[in-house]
């Protein structure tokens, strides 16, 4: 167990390096959500100069709302490259090397993938407290919430890992995957609460919402901590999370299975 | 010399389309990805707009999804000079080798290898689409005059911002890897999503004069509305911006070349 956890914490220390080399790139990081955040707010100003409510949502609640999504984004986000370096293994024949290492490919990717959204942690958490203070919003303090937050956050990654490497691996049989994946996004876009929450949306798409995996990712998170309140509504959102982790999990898995079979390369 | 490079740019055409082409089903996915899209921000803007009054500062839902459409124009010229965002990669993997060492400008051959003429068509077919499906349901009449201009300011709009775009990826050669300040600069393009001449006049100012993103989205949308106050000032003020990022564009170009280095390959 040891080994096994010292072999994938390297790949992962490995990345945060990388990560932080080149210091331009790390001051337009930390400048990056200032300004997002700065468009968002400027936007849903002249919005509530013509309203008081966007469905049950007051000014103030809207920015919380936005502030945890943007957070969110942050840690989540860097995980969408994922499709791309399971497209770029399979097509330009990497996989070879995984293949012949004592390593499991999908552990291995998710471990690499994990670099990222703890720099943006650090990086994060501060200008979400930031943020927080300077619009007045709440910061929540229950530890019991918070551990829920970060349980469902941590569903929240999960589920678009599975979705990021279930796109990667249909390269076996596509070759091409790029328009499928964007095409996926765009409706992910929409579905996980994160361009508008998804109770504002028209009714017949908050129903659609329901049957799809992607509100678990932004909008269940975002709203657990907004709402800053435990009840059955949190625990049916909870178990909705943990049972699309298990459907996706399952067909990752044979996806993975049934394409691996079809892999073919000259070898290296 | 401009038939040499006329030949060429045809050829990395053909060769861009060819490429894009090869993968038939990503082909069409990617046109319903353009609509889908759009059809999302479109869906942003109905659900705000059924929480307030009948307009937002002026812009009513008809003009909101012309907006929303203009993007994928503005989407379709940048994506004929992908290749400059390409630059900070080829330049810290010392790629930029293979271009000097040509017979021909390093910079054209930059940016005609990564043209996306498919990509380009797709966002372009997906926008007349958009633009006269809106035209036509909701009885909006354009000139012709307006068309043009409308066209006219948006290309001079995205060949500023490509300069500045290209200017970020130049300082590659000074600072190493600078992608997440290309990012940053991209972000701001968000603001072409938005009427800016709703937001405060200091960022007002700051999307017409520094980073243009008003030449690329609400201004054109005005003129093709017919509603803008002044499409000759649009347009100067379009032209001035591109000169200066013309020249400084030159100049770093040069500085820049003089500064790279690499073990060859």
């Amino acid at each position: 167990m040891g080994r096994w956890l010292r072999c994938y914490f390297g790949v992962l220390r490995t990345r945060l390096k990388t990560l932080s080399h080149f210091r331009a790139n790390v001051i337009a990081w930390i400048l990056y959500s200032p300004l997002q955040l700065g468009i968002i707010f400027l936007l849903w100003r002249i919005i509530y100069h013509n309203t008081d409510r966007v469905g049950s949502f007051g000014f103030q609640d809207m920015m919380l709302y936005y502030l945890v999504v943007h957070f969110l984004r942050r840690i989540v986000e860097p995980v969408q490259t994922v499709n791309y370096e399971v497209w770029t293994d399979i097509n330009q024949g990497n996989l070879d090397v995984y293949l012949a290492r004592p390593v499991s490919f999908g552990p291995f990717v998710f471990f690499r993938s994990l670099g990222a959204p703890l720099v943006e942690i650090a990086v994060g958490l501060p200008f979400f407290l930031l943020f927080s203070w300077l619009l007045g919003l709440p910061i929540q303090r229950d530890p019991r919430l918070l551990a829920v937050f970060l349980v469902s956050v941590l569903a929240g990654f999960v589920i678009l890992f599975l979705i990021q490497f279930i796109i990667g691996s249909l390269t076996f049989w596509f070759e091409r995957i790029f328009g499928i994946r964007d095409m996926i996004f765009s409706v992910f876009m929409l579905f996980s609460g994160q361009l508008i929450p998804i109770s504002v949306l028209p009714r017949s798409l908050v129903t659609i919402s329901r049957y799809l995996p992607f509100e678990g990712i932004y909008f269940v998170p975002g709203t657990i901590y907004a709402q800053g309140q435990l009840g059955p509504e949190v625990a049916g959102y909870l178990v909705r999370q943990l049972v699309w982790i298990a459907l996706l999990w399952s067909a990752a898995a044979l996806v993975w299975t049934r394409g691996i079979t079809r892999y073919a390369s000259q070898g290296g | 010399m401009w038939r040499k490079y006329s030949r060429l740019l045809f050829r990395f055409v053909m060769i861009s389309f060819r490429d894009m082409s090869e993968f038939r089903i990503d082909f069409f996915t990617s046109i319903l990805h353009s609509l889908i899209y759009q059809a999302i921000f479109i869906v942003f803007w109905k659900s705000v707009l059924s929480f307030t009054a009948k307009d937002l500062g002026g812009w009513s839902f008809p003009d909101l999804v012309i907006l929303t459409a203009f993007t994928l124009v503005s989407n379709a010229v940048m994506q004929w000079f992908a290749g400059l965002l390409q630059l900070p990669r080829k330049v810290l993997k010392g790629e930029l080798d293979k271009y000097l060492s040509k017979p021909l400008s390093p910079l054209f051959a930059l940016v005609a290898e990564d043209m996306n003429g498919m990509a380009s068509m797709q966002a372009m077919v997906s926008a007349v689409l958009i633009l006269g499906s809106a035209c036509l349901y909701f009885g909006v009449h354009p000139t012709l005059g307006g068309i043009l201009v409308s066209l006219l300011l948006m290309v001079v709009g995205c060949v500023v911002l490509l300069l500045i775009q290209g200017w970020i990826s130049m300082l590659t050669f000074w600072w190493g890897d600078v992608s997440r300040l290309s990012s940053l600069f991209m972000l701001s393009g968000e603001f072409e999503r938005y009427p800016i001449n709703l937001f405060p006049l200091g960022v007002r100012r700051l999307l017409t004069w520094v980073i243009p993103i008003g030449a690329i989205s609400t201004y054109p949308v005005l003129v093709f509305l017919g509603r803008a106050e002044s499409a000759v000032r649009y347009l100067g003020i379009a032209a001035v911006l591109a000169l200066f990022w013309a020249v400084v564009f030159r100049f770093s170009w040069r500085k820049a070349l003089a500064r790279y280095e690499a073990f060859g390959g």
